[in-house]
Order: C-alpha cells, then sequence, then structure tokens
C-alpha cells in the first residue's frame, strides 16, 4: 500500500509538474530534433530570452509532417496554442498557408533581403537553413562488392543495383518526397515508367530519413538518399584520411533543395506585444548568432550567405551540387501525383 | 426491484455503469468524432488503392495466424503435460510483451546482409528480410506461443480423472482428444486466434520495419501514412479503420454467433474451471527441461539486441538525459497496468451481474467491451485528439491522457484473460467455507483468490510489458518534461545518435520482458521453487 501511495503522488507529481501555456511569453511548435538536449533550440532559445526578456518555450511535435497536423487541428478547434512555427519546409507550406499569417502589413524580417532567391518561398514564410539532398554512400561497402558509385538517377535501374539502395516513403518523408518530385523534374514523361522499374530494384522504402539511415549505417546498403550534410556529418565524428568510408554522390540531373522555414501563426496573438516579439524571433532566426550555429547543431546549411570562415572545414570541402532543383506545384497537384505514384509502385500492383 | 438489492447488486450496477460509462468516454465518443469526419466523404472506402490494402492485410493475418495455429496448438497440449507447466506458461508469455520496435531491430538482425547470418544469405542469394515472409515470421514468433499458452491453460483445468476413464474404456489417443480434451479447449483456441488475427490486421512497427515499405503494405501502415505526413487526409484514415475494425471483429462475432448454436458451450465453459486448481502432467524432468527448453526457444530472436545493452557503459558516455523517460515510461507503465486490469475485472464483475439480471445482454456487453481490441491506437488516438482537445491541450503533453489511452486499448487482452473466469464460482465451495464460519474475505481468498492469481497477475504483467514499447499513444501525448523512452528512441535516430538507439532498443527490451517475467513469475514462482525442491 506504502508503494501504492509512493507512486500515487510520484504520478500526480509528474503531472503537476509540466509546465502550461501560461507561464511563457512565447510558444514555438518544432520537430523533435531542434527541441531535444544537444539540438539547436536549446543553444539559441537562452540567447533571445536574454535579448528579450521574455519566457520561450519549445514544444516538440515529432517531424515536419506531425507540426502540419498539429497546427490545422488547433485551427480546427480553434484553440492556437502556439505563436510561432519552426520546421515547416516549402513542400508543407502550401498546405500550411491557410493558418498562417502572410506579413500583408508590410513587414519584413531583417535580413529577408538579403537572402538568395533560391531560398525564398513567399511571404509569410521565413527560411531560416536549407539541405541539399543527396545519395550518401558507404565507399567501403561499394569497393568490396566492385561497385563504382551511380552517378545519375537512372543509373539507380542497373541490375548491379538491385537491392543496394534504401529510399525513402514519399508519402511520409520530406527526402523521399523530393527524391520523387527530382525524378519527376528530371525523367519528364518517362517518370512512370522509371518507377514501375525502381520498385523492383530498391532493397526498401522506409517511412522516414531516421530509420533508412539508421539501416545504411548497420550496412544493410551501400546507398541511402539523405542530405549532402550527412557527409559533415560523419567527418566531424572521425570519418576522415585520405579515402573516408561516407561520402555524398552527387547526380548528372542536379539535386533538390529542402528549404526549413519558420512563420507566425494565424490568430495566436492575443495582443501587438506578442506579435512583436514573435517577429523578433523570426529576425533572431536570421542573425549570425543562430545562422553561425546552424551546420553542427542542426545539420543543416544557413541560409544567409555564410561567411566562409564560419562554416567548419567539414562543411566546405562538401561537393557542389551541378544543379540546384527546387519543386513547384500546388498540394492538389501534389496529391494526384503521390496517387498515382501509390498505383504505380504501391498495393495495387504487388 | 429496489428491495431486493444487496450489496452485490449494487456492486453489480456499478460495475456495469463504471464500465459502460468508461467505454463512452474512451471508445464509442472518439471513434463518432472520427467517423463523423467521414461522413461526407464515404466514397473513399471503395477507393482502389485502400481496398487493395484490404486484401493484402487479410492475405497476411489469415497466413500468420494459420501458421502460428499449426505450430502453437500442438506446442500448448505439449506445454500442458509437462510438469513445470507455471514456468513454461511464463516463458510462452514472454515474446507477447517484446516491444515491436525491438522485435522488428532483432529480427534485421537475423535476416539482414548487415546481421550475424549476412554472409550466409549473400552466399545462397536469399533475401527474406524486407519482404511478406519476414513480416510472416515474425508474427508468428509473436503469436505461436500465445497460443500455446491460451491452450495449456485451458488443458490445465481438464480433470485427468476425465482422462483416465477413457483410457479405462479404451478409448485411443486420437479419440481422446476428439471427445474430451478438443471441446474443452476450442473456445478458448478460437478466442486465441481470433485475437492473433487482429493482432496482425493491426500490426504496424514489424510492417514498417520488416516489410521494407511498398508494397507491403497494411491497413495500419496506410492509415499512418494519411495521418503522418502533413496532408492529415481524416476521411481516407478513418477509410482505413473502418476496414480495419470490420475484420478484427469479424472474427469476434463469428465465435459469439457460434457459441450460441453450440448447445454444449455453456455447459463445457462453466465446468471449465469448476475445479480451483489446474492440474500439472505427470511427465518426467527431462520431458520436462524440453518442453522449457523449446519454449524458450521463442524468445531467442530478441537476444540478438541485448549485445547492443553495453553501449550504456562505454567510457565518457553521459545518459543522465535517460533518468527522466525511463521515470515518465515506469510511471506510464504501471498506471496503464493498473487501469487496464481495473477496467477488465469491472467489466467481468458486470457480465456477471448482468448474466442474473438479463442473460441476453451478457455477449453484447462483453462483445462491446472488447471491441476496442479491434481498434487501431492511431485511430483511437486521433479520435480522443479530436474529441477531447478542447479541454485537453495535447501539445503540453498529458500524462493523463497517455494513460487514458493506453488503458483503452490494453484493457480488451486483460479482459479475454478472464473472460474464461465468467460463471465459474465454485459456490459449493464459497457456501462451504461461509458455513464453517469464514467471513466474505477469507472466503474470497481461499476459494476465488487462487482461481484468479494467475490470470490477474497475468494481464497485469503483459499490459505492463506492451505499455514499455507502446509508441503510439505516446507520440501523441508527449512533450519535451514527458518524455516516455519510445520518444527518447525516436528523437535519438533523428539525431544521428543511431548507437545510442540501439542501447536503448535493448535497455526496452530487458525493461519490458524483465516487467513481465517479475510480475508473471510473482503468483507462481514460489509454488513452481518449493514443488522443484520437493521433486
Amino acid at each position: 500500500m506504502k508503494h501504492f501511495a509512493a507512486s500515487l503522488s510520484l504520478a500526480f507529481m509528474l503531472m503537476s509538474g509540466v509546465a502550461s501555456s501560461a507561464d511563457s511569453d512565447l510558444i514555438i511548435y518544432t520537430y523533435d530534433s531542434f527541441a531535444a538536449k544537444g539540438g539547436l533550440g536549446p543553444e539559441i532559445v537562452p540567447l533571445f530570452e536574454k535579448k528579450c526578456g521574455c519566457r520561450v518555450r519549445l514544444l516538440a511535435s515529432g517531424d515536419a509532417g506531425q507540426l502540419l497536423s498539429r497546427i490545422q487541428l488547433d485551427a480546427e478547434r480553434k484553440k492556437p496554442t502556439a505563436h510561432l512555427v519552426l520546421g515547416l519546409d516549402q513542400y508543407l507550406w502550401g498546405r500550411a498557408k491557410p493558418f498562417l499569417e502572410v506579413w500583408d502589413d508590410g513587414w519584413l524580417p531583417k535580413g529577408f533581403n538579403k537572402l538568395d532567391e533560391n531560398y525564398r518561398v513567399e511571404k509569410g514564410f521565413l527560411p531560416f537553413d536549407y539541405g541539399v539532398l543527396a545519395m550518401m554512400a558507404d565507399m567501403q561497402a561499394l569497393k568490396k562488392a566492385g561497385l563504382k558509385a551511380p552517378t545519375s538517377l537512372r543509373e539507380l535501374q542497373d541490375p548491379q543495383w538491385k537491392k543496394r539502395f534504401i529510399l525513402q516513403n514519399p508519402k511520409t518523408s520530406t527526402p523521399g518526397l523530393a527524391f520523387f518530385l527530382l525524378s519527376r523534374m528530371a525523367l519528364k514523361t518517362e517518370v512512370w515508367d522509371y518507377w514501375k522499374r525502381l520498385s523492383k530494384q530498391w532493397l526498401l522504402m522506409a517511412p522516414g530519413w531516421d530509420g533508412a539511415y539508421g539501416l545504411f549505417l548497420r550496412g544493410e546498403a551501400p546507398l541511402v538518399w539523405s542530405y549532402l550534410t550527412s557527409q559533415a556529418y560523419h567527418r566531424e565524428h572521425g570519418d576522415m584520411g585520405s579515402s573516408p568510408r561516407y561520402q555524398a554522390i552527387l547526380f548528372d540531373e542536379g539535386q533538390p533543395l529542402q528549404i526549413e522555414g519558420a512563420a507566425l501563426v494565424k490568430g495566436s496573438f492575443r495582443n501587438s506585444q506578442e506579435r512583436l516579439r514573435a517577429r523578433q524571433f523570426l529576425d533572431f532566426l536570421l542573425s549570425d548568432e543562430v545562422q553561425g550555429r546552424i551546420a553542427l547543431k542542426n545539420w543543416m546549411l544557413p541560409v544567409l550567405e555564410p561567411r566562409a570562415q564560419t562554416l567548419p572545414a567539414s562543411f566546405r570541402s562538401l561537393p557542389k551540387p551541378k544543379k540546384l532543383i527546387r519543386a513547384t506545384g500546388t498540394p492538389e497537384e501534389l496529391d494526384a501525383l503521390l496517387e498515382h505514384w501509390s498505383l504505380i509502385v504501391g498495393t495495387a500492383n504487388p | 426491484m429496489n428491495s431486493g438489492f444487496s450489496k452485490k447488486n449494487s456492486l453489480g450496477i456499478f460495475a456495469v455503469l463504471a464500465s459502460s460509462l468508461l467505454w463512452i468516454f474512451l471508445i464509442a465518443v472518439p471513434l463518432i468524432f472520427l467517423f463523423n469526419r467521414m461522413a461526407n466523404d464515404s466514397a473513399r472506402l471503395w477507393d482502389p488503392e485502400i481496398l487493395a490494402t484490404v486484401r493484402l492485410t487479410l492475405n497476411q493475418a489469415l497466413l500468420s495466424t494459420f501458421i502460428s495455429l499449426l505450430i502453437g496448438l500442438p506446442l500448448g497440449l505439449w506445454a500442458a503435460s509437462g510438469r513445470w507447466v507455471s514456468a513454461s506458461r511464463i516463458i510462452l508469455s514472454l515474446p507477447y510483451s517484446v516491444p515491436t520496435v525491438v522485435a522488428g531491430s532483432a529480427w534485421i538482425a537475423w535476416l539482414g546482409y548487415s546481421g550475424f547470418l549476412g554472409g550466409f544469405w549473400e552466399f545462397w542469394k536469399l533475401r527474406l528480410s524486407y519482404t511478406w515472409g519476414a513480416v510472416i515470421l515474425a508474427h508468428v514468433f509473436y503469436n505461436a506461443p500465445w497460443i500455446a499458452v491460451v491452450v495449456a491453460n485451458s488443458r490445465m483445468f481438464l480433470p485427468p480423472s476425465l482422462l483416465d476413464a477413457a483410457e479405462t474404456l479404451g478409448a485411443t489417443r486420437t479419440q481422446k482428444f476428439k471427445f474430451i480434451v478438443w471441446p474443452r479447449i476450442r473456445w478458448a483456441l478460437a478466442g486465441a486466434l481470433a485475437q492473433v488475427f487482429s493482432l496482425c490486421v493491426m500490426s504496424f512497427a514489424l510492417i514498417l520495419l520488416l516489410g521494407g515499405g511498398p508494397p507491403v503494405q497494411t491497413l495500419e501502415t496506410a492509415l499512418f501514412a494519411r495521418i503522418r505526413y502533413g496532408t492529415l487526409d481524416v476521411s481516407g484514415a478513418a477509410a482505413c479503420a473502418f476496414w480495419e475494425l470490420l475484420l478484427t471483429l469479424l472474427p469476434w462475432f463469428l465465435i459469439l454467433w457460434a457459441q450460441r448454436r453450440d448447445p454444449g458451450f455453456t455447459r463445457i465453459f462453466s465446468r471449465q474451471f469448476a475445479i480451483s486448481r489446474p492440474q500439472p502432467g505427470k511427465a518426467g524432468v527431462g520431458y520436462g527441461v524440453a518442453i522449457l527448453g523449446v519454449s524458450a526457444l521463442f524468445m531467442l530472436p530478441y537476444l540478438a539486441t541485448l549485445p547492443a545493452v553495453t553501449g550504456f557503459f562505454q567510457a565518457g558516455k553521459d545518459f543522465s538525459e535517460l533518468r527522466s523517460p525511463l521515470f515518465v515510461s515506469v510511471q506510464l507503465a504501471f498506471w496503464s497496468g493498473i487501469g487496464a486490469v481495473a477496467v477488465a475485472l469491472l467489466s467481468v464483475i458486470g457480465a456477471e451481474w448482468l448474466k442474473k439480471w438479463r442473460p441476453g445482454t451478457v455477449p453484447v456487453f462483453l462483445g462491446l467491451m472488447g471491441a476496442p481490441s479491434g481498434i487501431s491506437i492511431l485511430v483511437l488516438g486521433l479520435g480522443v485528439w479530436l474529441a477531447y482537445s478542447k479541454w485537453l491541450d495535447p501539445f503540453s503533453g498529458s500524462f493523463v491522457a497517455m494513460v487514458l489511452l493506453q488503458i483503452a486499448i490494453f484493457y480488451p487482452m486483460a479482459l479475454r484473460m478472464f473472460f474464461p473466469l465468467l460463471g465459474s464460482t465454485p459456490q459449493d465451495l464459497v457456501d462451504a467455507a461461509t458455513t464453517l464460519g469464514a467471513s466474505p474475505w477469507q472466503a474470497f481468498w481461499a476459494v476465488q483468490w487462487p482461481r484468479w492469481k494467475g490470470p490477474l497477475l497475468g494481464a497485469l504483467a503483459i499490459v505492463i510489458g506492451a505499455s514499455f514499447g507502446e509508441v503510439a499513444a505516446v507520440s501523441l501525448f508527449y512533450s519535451e518534461q514527458l518524455l516516455p523512452l519510445p520518444v527518447l528512441l525516436s528523437q535519438w535516430t533523428s539525431q544521428y545518435r543511431f548507437e545510442d538507439a540501439q542501447a536503448l532498443t535493448a535497455l526496452l527490451l530487458l525493461l519490458s520482458v524483465g516487467m513481465t517475467g517479475l510480475v508473471a513469475a510473482s503468483g507462481n514462482l514460489g509454488a513452481f521453487f518449493r514443488k522443484w525442491m520437493l521433486d
């Protein structure tokens, strides 16, 4: 009974220990790895709090897709919790836009005008970092199999690559969607035939990047669709020398771009003070203090023309993509494409 | 009606009302909210992609259940004939508590090119990983021991005198099985098969990890794809949920229908537990050891993940961040276990009372109370979110919501374990104890408790074990301050901390299986060792 009572009191402590939203001046929805210990969030939030003299709370909400689900459900229950959402990308922006503010009063974050056109999506979406998607190769495994890394999307159809690469599902993962859109832009009318053939080639199509990369590191396949900056991660963690094991591979067709952004949540501000604070945070995201930390804390690239010396050598030595691809299209077009893709490679055609 | 109400009646009414209210609150309202979203888009039910997924889900579940039956039935009969039947039941129930994330990771270690047998697979150009074959193999290893446990439980309560009498009358082994054993075990077996089929239909992590993605898909993964990534296609998810519900409930309805048509059902069922203690087999020590060995084989695949636990002991590693998630997970498992067992108990007490008052309502009551075992936690979680988010702020993290959702999902499992005890109260023994001057508590302790102890602790153990590895409910209602271990696992993998994640997987296995074994054994271990010493 004593143990039962102790457990009961501990559970109540747990429940009451959860900070309520009312304790914070600025609430931000973000993805897990940003808010987690060792991520970018815990590093930059105290800096901002010191600047503004306010309390900021990060609410981790899974991945980018789940972030969108949460703001959608918040809007549905007419009770927005967060003032700001951080971590949506350009693919999700079209769907998220109805729930976000588009800066129609002429306001622009400081530094917004300095952004490269490549990274701008639309007013209301503040890009703060970006990633270049690429195939990562385990050079040791390739050498063992007597293979040379592929140089194009088309090459993945060759018999030598059968069951030797891991992709992500475009319906559940942003990198997967980027691969699909790259194939569509590069192969145009041939794209569906390509996927028909490719569906017999991949070892597995994981639901998310983390699962795919974990299996790649275990040695399940010598190739995985990932980020160019994955190479930098391995360099920073001791994979160096004249023939490093993990290498990013560029395709002749180009590399897709993923731009991560932050935006203000519509209807979340009770007064102008709250909006001002949220806007200050957007300004802060483009500051040197944040941009200089993105590489090693978020394993992405900063959007503001980095001063070369601030980027670590592992990032400066990344291969330069021949072409950066930015896919366009409305959410409805994307839905139709993915539905067709499902019929080509999915359950209807096992 | 009022005049005749005793304390027993009050308890019965309370049990019916409390369990019904909980059912309405936790199951009915969320589902109404969810299906309401689908009402204007019922055409989605006939979406060719969803229908193709229904077909694949059905084929996979049927095949997995059939192979599990082929292994589980003889194994259960064999296990019941051994002398250390309680120990083999505990060992056989352990695989059921292995978190599916752990199971998936373990099977990759066996079947993948990077695993122990990688060279073998590569040499023979064989590939089982990331195929339907891998999924079915994992399902069979998960479920066959469960069928064996249920069969062994039923077979153990068969009075040996019946078999002895048949033997004296010259019955063959086949005749003894056909006329004495089979009638006693068939309904328990049918229930176990229905449960296994439901679990295979709702299987999620194993499909994602071992199936390798499209075209290996089931309704649950199709549903996940519809609510996970931005599109929030609730109509499509609800259509998947509808088919999933239909597939999982169908076997239960078939069982209820068949039981009603079986005149011998009530007679057999009420006698099944008329003896208060199970009857262990008489076979020798070697035979008993062999049974224990074979039972343990089903845990073997998962041990592949254990070496990774050494990751926690590497020099310079700081795992202080593990403390709080571990604490949250232990609390969650404890409360979900207590809650699920309590709701299941309320349902059984309620059904007992209804049986006296309105016997015809019992199958409906139990059918509805058991229904959540056919509902995906993803669907129910989304429903809870839609229904209660006005009052409950999921974004701030809610321990209560996590517990309630886990209770809703796990109590039917406990209910099915209590189900055989229904209507089997040995009233003559209770009356005898009372006549001899025992208080109601003493009578309960002496007569009822020995029958209830096993299922109660077994149910508690299984729910606690399952709670440790449960991902869907916790991922809907966690926060940075309320972070259970499975969510931490996903955070570490997204931060390139794959080695730490593997160590955490091993820790999850130790926790879930350890807790299950400990709780299940607490009721049996003492007796087992006493008997072993005496033998």
